[in-house]
Parts: C-alpha cells; sequence; structure tokens
C-alpha cells in the first residue's frame, strides 16, 4: 500500500515537473497578486492583521489553481480511466491529497517570504507562526482534496473549484488569519487552541473524504 | 393523507400566527414595534436550518443506499436544498432590515449571520455544482457527496466563530446559560409561528415532490415510448 | 500456468443520453474462450456498451456479473483481471514507455525480459525512454496493447483496437489475439469487419427501437 502510494506520488510529481503548467501559473499569480499589493499599498505601513488577511488570500487564491489540476489534468490527458484501471481509489485519493499537500507547502515556502520581503511582516513568535502555516495549509488542503475530484468527475472548470472548496475552507480562514495575526504582532498572545482546532478539522474532513472518495472516484 | 392533513393545518395557523404577530403579542421592551420581525425573522431562520438537514440526510442516505431501497432520495435532497436557499435569502433579508433597524446597519458579521452566510454559500455551491453537470449521468452522485461533504464543516463554524467575534444577537430560545426571558405571550406568538412556518415548508416541499414524481413518470413513459 | 474460466454476464442493459436511448435490452454472456464482437455505425453507443461491460460506465437499467471459477468478481479486484484498448484510455504522455508500466503494474511487475520481448515484438523497444508525448498515433496503440495486455489478463476490451495502424501493425495484434484466444474472453467494439471476423459473434446496435 505504502510503496504504491508513493510510486503514485512520484508519477504525479514527475507529470507535474515535466509539463510545469499548474505550478508555473501558481507561482506567477502569487508573484503578481504580491506584488501589486505591495506597489498599492506603496511603503505605508500595513498593520499585522491586515498583513495576515494578505498573506492567506495571496496563498487561498494560488494554490486554487494548483490543487484541482491534480484531478482535473487526469480528465483533461484522459488518463483518469488509465489510473482508475490500475489504482484502487484509496491509492489515488491518499497519493492526491499528499501531493497537494507537497504543493501547498512548497507555495507557502516561496509565499511567506515574498511577503516578508514586500510588505514587511515581522514574525515575533516563529515557532507558532511555523506551526500555524503547517496546520492551514494541510487543513485547506484536506478541506479541497475532495472537492478537487468532485469538480474532475463533473467536468467543470477552476473557477467552480473555487466556488465549491470557498464555504468548506472559510472556518479555516478564519482561524489562521487570526492565529497569524497573533504570531505577527508584538505583545498578542498565542492560543494553541487555534491549532487544536485546525487539527481537528482536518481530521474529521480527512475522514469523510476518505470514505465518500471511493463513491465519486468508482463508476458502475 | 398526510400532504391533505398538512395544509389545512397550515391553512388554519398561518392566519393565526398573522394576527398574533401583529395585534396580539406586545412590543418587545427596547426594540419597540420592529421586534415584531422576530415571529418571522426566526422561524424562516429555522427552516432554512431544517432543510439544510433534511437535504443532507437525504444525500447522505442517497450515497449509502446503493441498492435504492428508498424512493427518489436524489429528488428530496434536491428539493429540499432548493427551498433551503430560498428561505435562507428570506432570512438574511429579514435580519439584515431588523439589524439596521436596530444596531443601525445591515451587515455585523455576527456570528449568526455569518453562519447564514455560510450557509447559503455552500447552497450556491451546490446550485453550481449541479447545474454544471445538466447532462452528467453522475449529477446525483456528486452533488450529494458535496452537501454531505459541506455538512461536516457546519458544526465546526458554529463552534469556532462565536470565539473569534463577539454576538449582538439576542438569544432568547437557544441559551445554555440563562433561562428563556420572553414575555409569556411572545413565547406563545414565537410558537405558534414557528409550527406554521415547518407547516409551511412541509406543505411546499411535499408539493414540489409531488410535482417533481410526476414530471419523472412522464419523462419515463416518454422513454418506454422510444 | 493454471487456466481459469472466466463469465461475464450481461442482463438487461440499457442506456440513454438525455432523451435519446443508446440501446436497451441487451443480454449476453461470454465465457473463457469465447469471443465478441459489438459493431454498429458511428453514434451507436458500441464504446459505450464495451465501458459498461467493462465497468467502467454505469448503465441505466441491468446489470453485469463477472465470475472466476463460478465466483462472483467484486468490482474492487475486477480491474486486475480485465486488459482494455481505448481511446478514451491514455497512457501519461509526460512519461515514458517504461516509467508508464512500472506506474501501471507497481503491485505485481511482469518478469523483465517479457516486458522487453513483448516491447520487441510490437516494435517499441527502441522507444522505451521516449515520453509518450512523442510517440506517433501508431506507435501509441501499440503501447496501449501493450499495457493491456502485458499483465495476462482473462478479459480483453478492445475498442477500435486497429485505428492508426499499418498493416505491419494489425497483423502483430491479429496473431496475437489468435494465439491467446483460447485463454481470453474478448470482447471488441470495431467497425472493420476484419476485425469482426476474428469473433465468434456480433451484436449489432443499430437504429431499430423495437
Amino acid at each position: 500500500m505504502v510503496q504504491t502510494i508513493l510510486s503514485s506520488i512520484r508519477k504525479d510529481f514527475r507529470v507535474e515537473f515535466r509539463g510545469r503548467y499548474a505550478i508555473n501559473v501558481s507561482v506567477a499569480f502569487a508573484f503578481i497578486t504580491t506584488l501589486s499589493i505591495s506597489f498599492a499599498t506603496g511603503g505605508t505601513a500595513i498593520r499585522p492583521a491586515i498583513q495576515a488577511i494578505f498573506l492567506w488570500v495571496i496563498l487561498f487564491f494560488s494554490a486554487m489553481n494548483s490543487l484541482s489540476h491534480v484531478f482535473t489534468r487526469e480528465e483533461e490527458e484522459s488518463t483518469a480511466l488509465f489510473l482508475r484501471l490500475h489504482s484502487s481509489a484509496e491509492t489515488v485519493f491518499l497519493s492526491k491529497l499528499l501531493y497537494n499537500m507537497a504543493v501547498f507547502m512548497f507555495l507557502e515556502m516561496l509565499i511567506v517570504p515574498l511577503c516578508v520581503f514586500f510588505l514587511s511582516i515581522t514574525v515575533i513568535q516563529p515557532v507558532q507562526f511555523t506551526i500555524t502555516m503547517l496546520a492551514g495549509g494541510i487543513a485547506i488542503t484536506s478541506a479541497t482534496t475532495i472537492i478537487a475530484a468532485i469538480v474532475s468527475q463533473s467536468g467543470g472548470r477552476g473557477s467552480l473549484f473555487t466556488i465549491l472548496s470557498f464555504p468548506v475552507t472559510l472556518p479555516v480562514l478564519w482561524v489562521t488569519i487570526d492565529a497569524t495575526t497573533r504570531s505577527i504582532t508584538s505583545g498578542l498572545i498565542f492560543s494553541w487552541n487555534s491549532v487544536l482546532f485546525l487539527g481537528a478539522f482536518s481530521m474529521a474532513l480527512l475522514i469523510v473524504s476518505y470514505l465518500l472518495f471511493p463513491v465519486i472516484w468508482d463508476e458502475g | 393523507m398526510v400532504y391533505t392533513l398538512i395544509m389545512s393545518i397550515f391553512y388554519v395557523l398561518m392566519p393565526v400566527s398573522i394576527v398574533l404577530a401583529f395585534l396580539w403579542a406586545p412590543p418587545a421592551e427596547i426594540l419597540g414595534e420592529t421586534s415584531r420581525i422576530l415571529y418571522f425573522h426566526v422561524p424562516v431562520a429555522w427552516v432554512a436550518v431544517l432543510a439544510f438537514v433534511i437535504s443532507g440526510i437525504s444525500s447522505l442516505l442517497y450515497l449509502w443506499d446503493r441498492n435504492n431501497r428508498f424512493f427518489i432520495l436524489e429528488l428530496k435532497a434536491y428539493h429540499a436544498a432548493r427551498m433551503g436557499l430560498v428561505f435562507c435569502v428570506i432570512t438574511v433579508i429579514t435580519g439584515s432590515m431588523w439589524a439596521k433597524a436596530s444596531w443601525g446597519s445591515y451587515w455585523n458579521w455576527d456570528p449568526r449571520q455569518s453562519s447564514i452566510m455560510v450557509l447559503f454559500l455552500i447552497y450556491v455551491a451546490y446550485f453550481s455544482l449541479y447545474s454544471a453537470m445538466r447532462e452528467n449521468s453522475r449529477r446525483d452522485v456528486l452533488a450529494s457527496a458535496y452537501l454531505v461533504f459541506a455538512m461536516v464543516t457546519v458544526p465546526f463554524l458554529v463552534f469556532v466563530i462565536p470565539r473569534i467575534y463577539p454576538s449582538l444577537h439576542p438569544d432568547p430560545i437557544i441559551n445554555a446559560q440563562r433561562k428563556i426571558n420572553m414575555d409569556p405571550a411572545m413565547q406563545l406568538t414565537l410558537i405558534f409561528s414557528m409550527i406554521s412556518f415547518t407547516l409551511f415548508f412541509l406543505y411546499l416541499y411535499t408539493l414540489q415532490l409531488r410535482a417533481a414524481i410526476l414530471q419523472r413518470r412522464i419523462e419515463e413513459r416518454h422513454h418506454e415510448k422510444l | 500456468m493454471v487456466k481459469q474460466t472466466y463469465q461475464v454476464t450481461a442482463d438487461t442493459i440499457g442506456k440513454r443520453f438525455g432523451n435519446v436511448v443508446l440501446f436497451r435490452n441487451i443480454h449476453f454472456s461470454l465465457v473463457t474462450g469465447q469471443s465478441m464482437a459489438i459493431t454498429g455505425p458511428n453514434g451507436s453507443g458500441k464504446s459505450t456498451l464495451l465501458s459498461i461491460t467493462a465497468k467502467l460506465a454505469t448503465p441505466d437499467r441491468g446489470k453485469v456479473v463477472y465470475q472466476r471459477d463460478q465466483k462472483i468478481i467484486g468490482r474492487r479486484e475486477l480491474f486486475s483481471h480485465i486488459g482494455m484498448v481505448s481511446p478514451d484510455i491514455m497512457p501519461y504522455r509526460e512519461l515514458t514507455a517504461i516509467e508508464n508500466i512500472r506506474f501501471a503494474f507497481n503491485t505485481f511487475t511482469p518478469a523483465e525480459d517479457h516486458v522487453h520481448d513483448r516491447m520487441e515484438a510490437l516494435g517499441l523497444y527502441s522507444h522505451r525512454h521516449k515520453p509518450v508525448a512523442q510517440y506517433s498515433t501508431g506507435m501509441l496503440q501499440r503501447l496501449k496493447l501493450l499495457v493491456a495486455t502485458l499483465g495476462t489478463p482473462g478479459i480483453l476490451f478492445l475498442d477500435e483496437p486497429g485505428s492508426n495502424l499499418d498493416t505491419t501493425g494489425k497483423d502483430i495484434i491479429y496473431t496475437y489475439l489468435d494465439q491467446v484466444r483460447p485463454d481470453i474472453i474478448l470482447c471488441m467494439a470495431t467497425n472493420e469487419s476484419t476485425e469482426a471476423g476474428l469473433c465468434e459473434r456480433s451484436i449489432y446496435l443499430g437504429t431499430d427501437h423495437s
């Protein structure tokens, strides 16, 4: 099982790396939005709360490009049936989930320094900040991977993915923005409850996704 | 028949509730006459949630019931969601009218407002998905799966938002700490109104389901002819 | 290798798209050693019927049941017993032939020599490290055949197997099919009479709505 999942993830990375379409769009999007916000605010000091909002909004919308691609690509390239014939639904779900998490982490590693550089975010509590970023990333990918599967099966496009993902990721955004604000403002107390919340949220959604996925993926 | 029964009780109760709400119940102390919207706003919000729960449970059963032992679950889910969306919109409209009158602005991101907004967004997403799949034979499965998945996130919202944003909402009905702090006449009116609106929902819902079943039968007859 | 007997039974299969009925009341039963061709004009639902039989699509009516040595094969296991070639099933364009095969058979790896022999036979060996995107349509078709047959499946589905193939390519397939036919169930959707002639039976999906 572990071996097949790993081989499946390796396949997804290879396919993405050789085409590099989705990730390029995400990276370009991240650059453009960060720069335009930095340009628009033009050196005026932004409150930490607003910085946190910008950071997560940029992350969310950059990620939306890549996260759905992992499934829609299979439909567009007609490889979905190939995948269905040669892997079990569980393998497909877990490998796509882990792939998406890796992609999200990659985007975070890119966007956080960008925001620190251009929006002059000062990280006051680095440990709390890092853990919030990780927990938030895991929560968003847990919430959206199955939606990507639904959208690809429905024949819908990227905008539909954003519409479907938004209400489901709203609780995550609310909590992570609050927690991020606390970790980049001096004098505010960080609450570990928010990390606990994100963990519980991810767990619940992962369990439901894992149970629902075969129903969505397997036809017939 | 259940349908006729619901219909006749509804036709008696609804006028009674309207009369009670406007003529019999006293105005609330600080809020004044604007408080009468309570007898419409709260029941409508309750119906929106009820419809959401019905569509969620029908969807779950539909996915679970692979041998089709239950009848028309996918239609039940779809029509409950459709009614839910309508009631959700009415809730937001009546709520923001009241908010403007008593808090001074239409929208305050009050926890209750946020949760009804998320409910609204889930419905909107559900119908976007549904309409994107007009020709897709897997429409019911995928739309139901989405609704079930989205339903899981709702308790988290209800749990988390009040911790981040303080509420302005009066909390006369569901209240953990205090007891019901309402005038008995207001209370009775509200209960009447809740029952009337629930019946109103059931009346419309069964009517729609009957129409949907008829439509399906016509389609099937048509296919048999081909 | 121990020979296994498979049986596939299709019972009152019906499918429609919107208001158009593609086909209805399709019955057939095939056991190992038997073969069937699905023929009919374009748009008559040949591919759809083939997909439904392979359990890759859901019929509106009826069901398909698979048995191996009298025991019913569940949906989950089924895919390790079937091989399928279809225009709707594409290997990954970005991967090479070898990478595609490794991915497809990661649970049980066919012997290296066997893979090489089969690649050689289909004229793909020298292209094994090229990304599939650079393949010609004929080479792609051969690769699909290779992937479908490499696991020696008990049931083989072919949707227009000869499309995009030159005479050598077709000859390779036809010889291969003659060779394995006694041990498999063969189900083919085709419009070519030579291919349909390879099967003992055929279903015609016509325009009659009786």
